[in-house]
């Protein structure tokens, strides 16, 4: 085994590579992490608004068409804004002051919004979908502030999720 | 190179197999540190 008089060189080299491994395995998380949460969502978008267009060819689509086609292109333009906006850009979402037709939507159908989150969404007059699919990236910088872990709803994808379910329900 | 180079050297290609683990185990470690779930 290791001789005495190595003990404490050894146990000092052991701990250095411990650390150096911690530090590489936490970037790399956090690389991956990035890598995973890239927006990707656009061919999910069209291939979706096809499938619907086929099926509604009878009924009155054109105006609902419209509406995701408004929402997918504000999360393109999203897409091509820098992720991490300088903090002077926040900015306070639209809301509302209560729920359309009195009814708000199931806002914790997107993952990673609970019971906390969604309480606190509507208490920043945040209802429906459609809201949260209009958000920018400066919304995101000031609600990140407020009512999320930074970087969580990006990460996340509570916007694309929000588009998706928009899409569904319109 | 002094004698503490060589040292470690020595030390380096004696006993690699332990920074080896440890540097694994700091992997791991530093992984699983982004994993814990956030707070609602």
């Amino acid at each position: 085994m290791i001789p005495l008089d190595h003990i404490i060189e050894v146990a000092l080299l052991v701990l250095a590579a411990y650390l150096g491994g911690c530090l590489i395995g936490y970037g790399a998380h956090l690389a991956v992490r990035a890598y995973k949460s890239r927006p990707q969502l656009a061919p999910a978008i069209a291939a979706r608004e096809e499938k619907s267009s086929k099926t509604t060819k009878t009924a009155p689509a054109p105006a609902t068409r419209s509406a995701a086609r408004r929402l997918a292109s504000a999360v393109e333009r999203e897409d091509t804004e820098p992720v991490q906006a300088p903090a002077s850009s926040q900015l306070r979402p639209p809301d509302l002051p209560a729920p359309r037709d009195g009814k708000a939507d199931n806002l914790r159908a997107i993952k990673g919004i609970g019971p906390k989150t969604e309480s606190a969404l509507n208490d920043l007059g945040i209802y429906h979908y459609d809201q949260i699919a209009a958000w920018t990236g400066a919304h995101i910088d000031w609600l990140e502030g407020r009512i999320a872990v930074k970087g969580r709803i990006r990460r996340e994808q509570w916007v694309e999720q929000a588009v998706l379910l928009a899409t569904a329900i319109a | 190179m002094g004698p503490f180079g060589a040292t470690l050297l020595f030390l380096l290609g004696y006993y690699w197999p332990f920074m080896a683990v440890a540097a694994l185990v700091g992997l791991v470690t530093g992984w699983l540190s982004l994993s814990r779930r956030e707070p609602e």
